[in-house]
């Protein structure tokens, strides 16, 4: 039962992002000059392939759920990792975010301080010193020998 | 000969020597850097070089090229991030060593199969430039259709075992290639008015995401596993030398490599991503064991690197005989070429003998100083296996998101990366391949305008495919391929449903 949910959950998502695009292409105003072959044709022959190939996986998962391969060998769970990995998506994003207002050289280093926890690591100067050794390191070789601008702190002008 | 006595004598000339070691350092450093690729480095050192005699400035670039194509595998290999997105190719099976605790043998290999293959593309630049120039300006849009559709068929191969979820990452790889203009017209399609999505998915940001970002996630969930070497890495110990076995499965790799990247490099406008995938694919149908790609197999890191490097040369083939640059990095080359007066193109054979003599010794000393150099730097680089998971993760991840920032420009793309990490992750997951999505991304856009120019200029007639005999051939190629890859596939099945009974 739980391996056809676990083939079925990504067959179903196949499923309907083939059947979103292919809505939205197939509703797409005609463009270009007369052409045999029309800016939209292909991506609309792919999300089509894509609907049938979710379909058939979906199938395929509700029906035979045990031929398509041997059942996986129960693995022991890490306690929390669930929670571990919406906690570094949540740090990546937060640091998206931060980066043009708060500038390269802060971002990064809370960035570097929080992923360090996240990875387990509770040495609290070993994360103090990554959070200054990796994003000085990176800025100058970036900035100074590279002549590559990173993003500047919009909250300090 | 006398010129080839002459032309050597300047080359290993100190200065020029200097050059191109010093030239080898900074492409690998690049090359290892994610976000930061050839191209970038190439034009950074060209104005450097215009102080330079011509041989000299020539042979920095040349030095950044080779060493900046194999560089991207020491990432890829040692913390699963490709510097540069031919080296993702190399990842697949390259990182599973790392993991298994053979960085050594991969790294090994990955050298030698790149030098290998920067070699064999020398020797043929030095001897076939010509005839394989004429050759490769028969590829227009028909011919270049049609190698994509028999490249399209390795995702069938590469997906064995499970089909239709190799098929499906496949297909999507092809979709997200179409996001953005219309590369024939310029009109948007699939970017729901988005100003940065006109340009469509970066690529170095959805290669880096795939690997980096999702591998990040997968570890942070099973947090604890640490580095596997703790004491100092010998290269001499023997988890990390090749063995004969590695040897006897990687040579027939090699072998077959060499010779298809350096034709690959020789069409303009495919290059060594396309080279480093179609050998894994083609390494893979023809392996004895092809169950062991994608967990570290070596023959895999092998055929990748071959492949990779060695469009290295060859892409000066259409430049140096026809004055037609093949890619990027020979468009500034050419720039380097016109600077110090020296005009690609049959004139410079006639003209400048002396100097085509120098440049085609200066390849080889190139490749031999990246022996050199490459061996010395794998004992500092494997040393990368020794940080714990716990530095080494926050490392990666600031390095991935600062080279999508400084290789796009934009945060639009850094949060690219993050989605397409998000589905790298889920794909692991759920036992999806990653490299058919790769495959289609990559070779999505030279299907479609082969394609779609091919039936212009043939007015809608589709027999154009099979008129042309280079087309013929890819084609029929394409489909034995794929009857193949169905027959192993339903015999595997089979043979699956045999055990389970």
């Amino acid at each position: 039962m739980l391996r056809a949910l676990h083939d079925a959950g990504p067959a179903a998502a196949i499923l309907a992002a083939g059947l979103g695009f292919l809505a939205y292409l197939l509703a797409f105003p005609a463009q270009g000059v007369s052409q045999h072959v029309s800016p939209t044709t292909l991506p609309t022959v792919l999300a089509a392939c894509l609907v049938v190939l979710g379909a058939l996986m979906l199938l395929r998962a509700v029906r035979r759920p045990r031929d398509d391969a041997p059942p996986e060998a129960p693995r022991a769970r890490p306690h929390g990792g669930n929670a571990r990995v919406l906690l570094l998506l949540a740090s990546c994003g937060g640091y998206v975010a931060l980066l043009p207002l708060a500038g390269y050289l802060l971002s990064t280093a809370l960035f570097v301080g929080a992923t360090a926890w996240l990875f387990g690591n509770r040495r609290p100067l070993s994360i103090v010193l990554l959070m200054i050794i990796v994003p000085a390191v990176l800025l100058v070789f970036f900035e100074k020998f590279m002549i590559i601008p990173l993003p500047g702190a919009a909250l300090l002008g | 000969m006398d010129v080839l006595l002459a032309a050597a004598a300047e080359v290993i000339a100190l200065q020029n020597v200097a050059m191109i070691a010093l030239g080898l350092v900074i492409g690998i450093v690049i090359g290892a850097i994610p976000g930061l690729n050839v191209p970038l480095a190439v034009a950074i050192a060209l104005p450097i070089t215009f102080k330079l005699a011509p041989i000299a400035g020539i042979a920095m670039l040349v030095g950044i090229y080779k060493g900046g194509t194999y560089g991207g595998s020491i990432s890829a290999v040692l913390i699963n991030v490709p510097g540069t997105p031919a080296a993702a190719a190399t990842a697949m099976d390259g990182s599973q060593l790392t993991r298994q605790g053979h960085a050594g043998k991969a790294l090994r290999m990955s050298l030698y199969a790149s030098i290998i293959g920067e070699l064999v593309s020398d020797i043929v630049l030095i001897m076939l430039a010509v005839p394989i120039a004429r050759f490769a300006l028969k590829f227009g849009p028909v011919e270049n259709f049609a190698l994509g559709v028999f490249s399209l068929t390795l995702i069938a191969v590469l997906s064995e075992g499970n089909m239709l979820k190799g098929l499906s990452a496949g297909v999507l790889g092809v979709f997200l290639s179409t996001f953005g203009l219309d590369p024939l017209t310029g009109d948007a399609r699939l970017a729901f008015g988005s100003q940065e999505l006109s340009a469509g998915w970066s690529f170095i940001a959805l290669v880096i995401g795939i690997f980096a970002v999702s591998e990040a996630l997968s570890m942070v969930e099973r947090r604890g596993a640490g580095p596997i070497e703790r004491s100092r890495v010998r290269l001499s110990d023997a988890a990390h030398r090749l063995s004969r076995e590695d040897w006897r499965h990687a040579a027939p790799a090699i072998a077959r490599a060499a010779p298809i990247g350096v034709f690959i490099g020789a069409v303009p406008g495919l290059g060594s991503a396309i080279s480093a995938y179609l050998n894994y694919g083609i390494a893979r149908a023809l392996s004895r064991r092809p169950e062991r790609f994608g967990k570290g197999a070596i023959e895999g890191v092998a055929a990748a690197e071959a492949g990779n490097n060695s469009v290295t040369a060859s892409t000066f083939i259409p430049m140096l005989t026809l004055g037609i640059p093949g890619d990027v990095i020979t468009a500034i080359m050419l720039g380097a070429f016109m600077v110090h007066g020296l005009v690609p193109g049959p004139q410079l054979f006639r003209d400048n003998a002396p100097f085509v003599a120098a440049f085609f010794v200066l390849m080889l000393v190139t490749t031999a100083l990246h022996l050199v150099i490459g061996r010395i730097g794998l004992g500092l680089f494997i040393q990368a296996v020794r940080v714990p998971n716990q530095v080494l993760y926050p490392v990666v991840l600031a390095l991935s998101f600062t080279g999508v920032y400084v290789a796009t420009n934009n945060l639009f793309d850094v949060g690219v990366m993050l989605g397409f990490g998000v589905l790298g992750y889920a794909m692991n997951k759920f036992g999806f391949p990653v490299a058919p999505l790769l495959i289609g991304f990559i070779l999505g856009p030279i299907v479609e305008v082969g394609l779609r120019q091919s039936l212009i200029i043939a007015r809608g007639d589709l027999t154009v495919f099979v008129r042309h005999p280079i087309s013929a051939v890819f084609l029929v190629l394409g489909v034995v391929a794929l009857v193949w890859a169905g027959a192993r596939e339903w015999r595997g099945g089979a043979a699956r449903g045999a055990s389970a009974r």
